[in-house]
């Protein structure tokens, strides 16, 4: 047993001109959540492809409990692609049951999988359904199902919650969080920070085939730099940009995120604002993910 | 990992074979092919003999011909009725009272044309008839009027026959097989065999297509080989295929024992045991062999339409040996023959022809079903490569290059 799961080494991929991958170095302890993070097109698929041996990497190393990924290890991996599909002419409990099966379960414990999972997403009564009846969030749950049905070990799920609706992405969340509890790891990506930032314990930022940043959350969240304050407010808070201290402002639905220029002066700050909008709260925190990854990203790239 | 291969030919069958296109096609298979294959032959067996109450007005005949001619032609199911004016009997002919006229020249033995009016002048079979009674009969007036007597003449205008006997076979007594049933077994085979690439190997192309169109394929081969995927992919579909054979053959012996006796059908004799095992032996090798190749064209093609195009020089070896059957029958050990019998798209129809017509070395039956296996083989696990590059290239055109990196990835 080796304390890495999953270690990438000098990892590089191409396309024609586009380097989807360059020097990709990291490493997923046993037992953590490891987000793969970054926007669109970053790369992040074609890193996962590669451990799971479906792409070729042109140079470096990668392997799973120390060795090239085999048939054998396939078993105790649990994958989740970014693409969704499954046979829609089949029925939800064909469909499963042939999953399970091509990873080795046997019969009546596969079954008993199976019927446990469709009640945790209260997929029960749709279980004799075709795919092709079920709606699109049901099928994406239908489709996370296969990926945990035989208990893996190591469970990679690309873009877990796209096509999730809040509550779904919420559920979703809590039963990552309860699995890797049980003991499982394991390594999902996203371009979406609010979730990576909920459930991650270590994080890999990646743009236009490059890591940017690596290592655990809180860790990078401390060594980067500035706090931020977040104010939940009524009212026009247009002014709060062009206010002397402030040196950026990411606005939320409910809130802003206001980064000064040092950030002792939070007092100064917080006189300025009193009195122009009615504030419900004001908080010190460590800069949100959103923002390190916009930081460190670029402003002209804004993710979704 | 025998088990994961036998895991996706269990769904493959199920999804074939569990709908309701396929259960259709396989309960209703044997009429449509009784209908485009049997009813013609019937049609035309019937309209073969002659029609019974066949009249033909005769002109010009004396007593004496009549009497010869009648007996000649009761054997042939003609009524011959004799009539003075030929104009008469012309117009009763297009009145559909007379089957047909015959006019007789003035001095028949020694003319060399007789008239024949017909409604149709298409009358092939009675005019056939006509021609061979009237043959014999005047020839034999003629030897009569030169001095034979009659019983010298029938020994003398007996017509010698070729009866066709291969030199491999025991007895003379047995029916030879002859040129045209050893042709018709061999083009019996040869269709057996397009039709079944057509229906299965397509199918199979197409469900590889599917799978990665529909995306499932990275589940797929998350959990096992492409070789495995692939494999078990054409045994599931080829089983499916099987069993729809099955239904038919059984569905088509009761027709033929309930049926045929109803139409007085003759079966053709059966093909010998041996022939019949090297047939299955072909037709398992040729199915295998034309359905690997699909399935490596599906794991190229990025939709249908495309595997329809990239498929179209297999059609082509298969329409090859159709084209030359009669050659390749004719001459089972020429050098072009033999060529063709070791070509691995040519192979099992070839092979199977020449088996059947005259029977090869062993070495060559052994090389060329060696040549055949190998080729499955470097298709299926080609195939596997490909399909593993190809499915994540769709909508791409992937160079040449890369294909051939990934084969030896």
């Amino acid at each position: 047993m080796t304390e890495n799961l999953i270690e990438l080494i000098n990892v590089e991929k191409s396309f024609s001109s586009l380097k989807a991958a360059d020097n990709i170095t990291f490493s997923v302890k046993r037992g953590s959540i490891y987000g793969l993070l970054g926007p669109n097109g970053a790369g992040k698929t074609t890193i996962i492809r590669m451990i799971m041996n479906i792409l070729a990497p042109d140079r470096g190393r990668i392997t799973i409990n120390g060795k090239k990924i085999s048939e054998d290890s396939k078993d105790s991996i649990g994958y989740l692609p970014e693409e969704r599909g499954l046979y829609k002419k089949l029925k939800v409990n064909e469909m499963l049951q042939f999953i399970g099966q091509l990873k080795s379960v046997g019969t009546s414990e596969l079954q008993s999988s199976i019927d446990k999972w469709l009640e945790i997403f209260e997929l029960t009564k749709w279980k004799n359904n075709r795919i092709s009846e079920l709606s699109k969030g049901m099928t994406q749950k239908v489709q996370f199902i296969g990926s945990v049905i035989h208990n893996p070990e190591l469970l990679i799920l690309d873009e877990p919650f796209s096509g999730l609706d809040p509550i779904s992405a919420d559920m979703m969340n809590g039963i990552i969080l309860k699995l890797n509890s049980e003991g499982t790891t394991i390594l999902f990506s996203t371009h979406i920070m609010d979730h990576a930032e909920k459930i991650c314990s270590n994080i890999f930022l990646i743009d236009r085939g490059k890591g940017i940043l690596s290592g655990p959350l809180q860790q990078i969240k401390d060594n980067l730099g500035k706090k931020s304050i977040i104010i939940e407010f009524d009212g026009n808070g247009g002014f709060i940009k062009s206010l002397p201290m402030v040196e950026k402002v990411i606005e939320y639905t409910r809130f802003v995120e206001v980064e000064l220029k040092d950030s002792r002066k939070s007092d100064e700050f917080l006189k300025s604002i009193i009195g122009k909008i009615e504030i419900h709260k004001f908080e010190v925190v460590s800069p949100s993910l959103h923002k390190i990854f916009i930081d460190t990203v670029g402003e002209n790239e804004k993710p979704e | 990992m025998i088990s994961k291969m036998l895991t996706v030919a269990k769904y493959s069958f199920k999804m074939t074979a569990a709908n309701k296109g396929f259960i259709i096609i396989t309960i209703l298979g044997p009429f449509l092919i009784l209908a485009v294959s049997v009813l013609p032959g019937l049609l035309a067996q019937s309209s073969k003999g002659i029609p019974e109450n066949t009249v033909i007005g005769i002109v010009g005949a004396d007593t004496k011909l009549l009497n010869t001619l009648k007996p000649a032609f009761e054997q042939s199911g003609i009524i011959l009725k004799a009539g003075t004016d030929i104009s008469v009997l012309k117009k009763r002919v297009s009145g559909d009272t007379l089957h047909g006229a015959l006019l007789l020249p003035q001095n028949y033995l020694k003319a060399d044309k007789f008239t024949y009016y017909s409604k149709t002048g298409t009358d092939i079979i009675v005019t056939k008839t006509l021609e061979e009674i009237l043959d014999r009969v005047i020839i034999a007036e003629r030897l009569k009027k030169a001095g034979l007597n009659p019983a010298e003449i029938s020994n003398l205008t007996v017509k010698p026959q070729i009866v066709m006997q291969k030199t491999g076979e025991k007895s003379s007594s047995e029916k030879g097989n002859s040129f045209l049933s050893l042709l018709l077994t061999s083009l019996f085979f040869v269709m057996l065999l397009y039709m079944t690439v057509l229906l299965y190997g397509q199918a199979i192309g197409r469900s590889v297509v599917t799978d990665k169109t529909s995306k499932i394929v990275e589940i797929l081969l998350s959990s096992a080989r492409p070789q495995d995927l692939m494999f078990g992919k054409i045994l599931g579909i080829g089983l499916a295929g099987i069993l729809q054979y099955a239904v038919w053959v059984s569905m088509a012996i009761l027709l033929i024992h309930i049926i045929g006796p109803l139409f007085s059908i003759n079966l053709p004799s059966a093909i010998s045991v041996s022939i019949f095992l090297f047939l299955v032996l072909f037709f398992i090798l040729a199915f295998f062999l034309y359905a690997s190749l699909y399935a490596a064209i599906g794991a190229a093609s990025d939709d249908e339409q495309n595997l329809g195009q990239l498929s179209w020089p297999l059609i082509i070896f298969l329409v090859i040996p159709m084209v030359l059957i009669s050659a390749l029958v004719m001459n089972p050990d020429s050098g072009f023959s033999q060529f063709l019998s070791f070509f691995p798209l040519t192979a099992p129809i070839v092979m199977f022809i020449r088996v059947s017509v005259n029977m090869p070395p062993v070495w060559q039956i052994l090389l060329s079903i060696a040549i055949i296996t190998a080729t499955i083989t470097a298709a299926v696990i080609g195939g596997s490569k490909i399909f593993r590059v190809g499915i994540l290239m769709t909508g791409k055109r992937f160079k040449f290059h890369e294909i051939i990196k990934w084969i030896r990835y």
